[in-house]
């Protein structure tokens, strides 16, 4: 899990060099941003145990359980019958019409699901010392 | 053709790109006699790979010389528990079709899903004419720029995966076999009666239970808030010692931070801190630590983490 400070670290201004003889300097620098409500450090190892608990119900997509309904309910006569029997008003048809020809395929939503979990889980997979400290054992 | 995709095979690579990050990797997805097996391995650097058979989610990585194994069930009734949003999804987001276009050679439907607040992420999707996969799909922000993209570069669909397909590559000689046990599934009662009193338009609890959290041991009170698309987890812990911090100090005097979990050092949590794509909140309430954690705008958790609070004795809201 990469963990970054909210704050956008500013491009890089580049230095001039002077002289040899003078004490070196790094050619370039970030200057730290002044952000009004800069974020907290938080301590990683927490912050990695947070993460990896909510990616259980994490997705890219997430839990996209309206949207799974609509493509997946392929037995449905048409359109119509489908939204009255999901309480589904009028004024959504143009949405359900443009995903209908998708139901009888299957759900994109479940790949979109699956993967966006693995994903998450994978990015806030624990370093060593995160281990360390949150006390995984053996 | 009228294949679920809980039914079927799927094999592919694809770029992971976020945060001016790029990352390579390949999902291996296997249903065989209702049994899911995946794995997801990093084709870049680390070389990690994450394996999820049924209900146990195994982590190489060889980069730690370390192995992690947690009992998963991410589909067990927590997905059959949500609620049924209907037409709400609609009062939140705006869905619409986009001209079709081209991924990998293959005619896709593009959709795009906008938030109409800016308490929510915005998706679009390229979704395979043939197959409804997505080949390609970007979280954006309530401005459309992209925070994050799946792009596949390989899809397959075949009808068998082998076993060698599902096979870590990490040789797992020499490592360190951690396993993580199974958390309860409950919190106290004192932290079950926590919520959240206020929620962004269209957020409800879909989930309240328990979490041991690394080093802990007490179950946090695990609350997951979605708006049907997004989900947000507030994690309510109770204090972690009564006893008053004791500063620990380097040997030439200096202040040490320690951050481990439990210990009777620990400051509490209090800000904010970007996390993948999303944000975490932690504040303190009623002297509990509370964290709000999600692939949501830093304004919503925010919000929710600010909203939180002690209903002990009296009725939970409604939501």
């Amino acid at each position: 899990m990469r963990v970054v400070p909210t704050a956008r670290i500013m491009p890089a201004a580049v230095m001039p060099v002077e002289h040899a003889s003078q004490p070196k300097e790094p050619l370039e620098y970030t200057v730290p941003p002044t952000v009004a409500n800069a974020p907290a450090a938080m301590p990683a190892a927490r912050l990695t145990n947070y993460v990896f608990a909510h990616s259980k119900y994490s997705s890219v997509m997430g839990q996209n359980d309206v949207l799974n309904d609509l493509l997946s309910a392929a037995d449905a006569e048409d359109a119509t019958a489908a939204m009255r029997a999901m309480d589904v008003s009028v004024k959504d048809t143009h949405v359900f019409s443009m995903m209908r020809p998708l139901r009888s395929r299957a759900s994109w939503l479940v790949p979109c699901a699956v993967m966006g979990a693995m994903l998450t889980a994978y990015r806030s997979c624990p370093g060593p010392r995160t281990m360390r400290a949150s006390g995984w054992r053996r | 053709m009228n294949q679920a995709l809980e039914t079927r095979n799927y094999d592919g690579t694809f770029f992971h790109l976020s945060e001016g990050h790029v990352e390579t990797m390949r999902i291996v997805h296997r249903v065989r006699a209702g049994r899911v097996t995946e794995r997801l391995q990093s084709l870049d650097g680390s070389g990690r790979e994450f394996v999820r058979k049924n209900d146990e989610l195994t982590c190489y990585l060889p980069d730690q010389h370390t192995v992690l194994v947690e009992p998963r069930q991410d589909h067990g009734p927590f997905l059959g528990s949500l609620p049924k949003f209907g037409a709400d999804v609609n009062e939140f987001y705006r869905i619409d079709a986009l001209p079709n276009s081209r991924v990998l050679g293959r005619p896709a439907r593009v959709i795009s899903v906008t938030p109409k607040d800016q308490y929510r992420f915005g998706y679009r999707l390229w979704l395979d004419e043939n197959t409804a996969m997505p080949l390609k799909t970007q979280l954006c922000d309530s401005h459309g720029q992209v925070i994050e993209q799946i792009l596949f570069a390989r899809l397959e669909m075949p009808d068998n995966i082998p076993d060698s397909d599902l096979t870590p590559a990490v040789r797992t000689e020499g490592m360190r076999w951690v396993h993580q046990g199974p958390s309860p599934d409950s919190a106290s009662p004192q932290l079950s009666s926590f919520r959240a009193s206020e929620l962004p338009p269209g957020f409800r609890l879909t989930v309240a239970g328990g979490h041991t959290l690394g080093g802990a041991t007490v179950p946090a009170a695990h609350l997951v808030y979605s708006d049907g698309l997004a989900t947000v987890s507030v994690f309510v812990e109770a204090p972690r010692d009564a006893a008053l911090p004791v500063a620990k100090t380097s040997p030439d005097g200096k202040p040490v931070a320690d951050d481990k979990p439990g210990s009777p050092s620990e400051a509490p949590l209090q800000g904010l801190a970007k996390v993948g794509s999303g944000f975490a909140y932690s504040t303190v309430v009623q002297g509990h630590q509370v964290t709000a954690v999600g692939e949501v705008p830093a304004e919503t958790v925010e919000f929710i983490a600010h909203s939180v609070k002690s209903y002990s004795g009296v009725a939970l809201p409604p939501h």
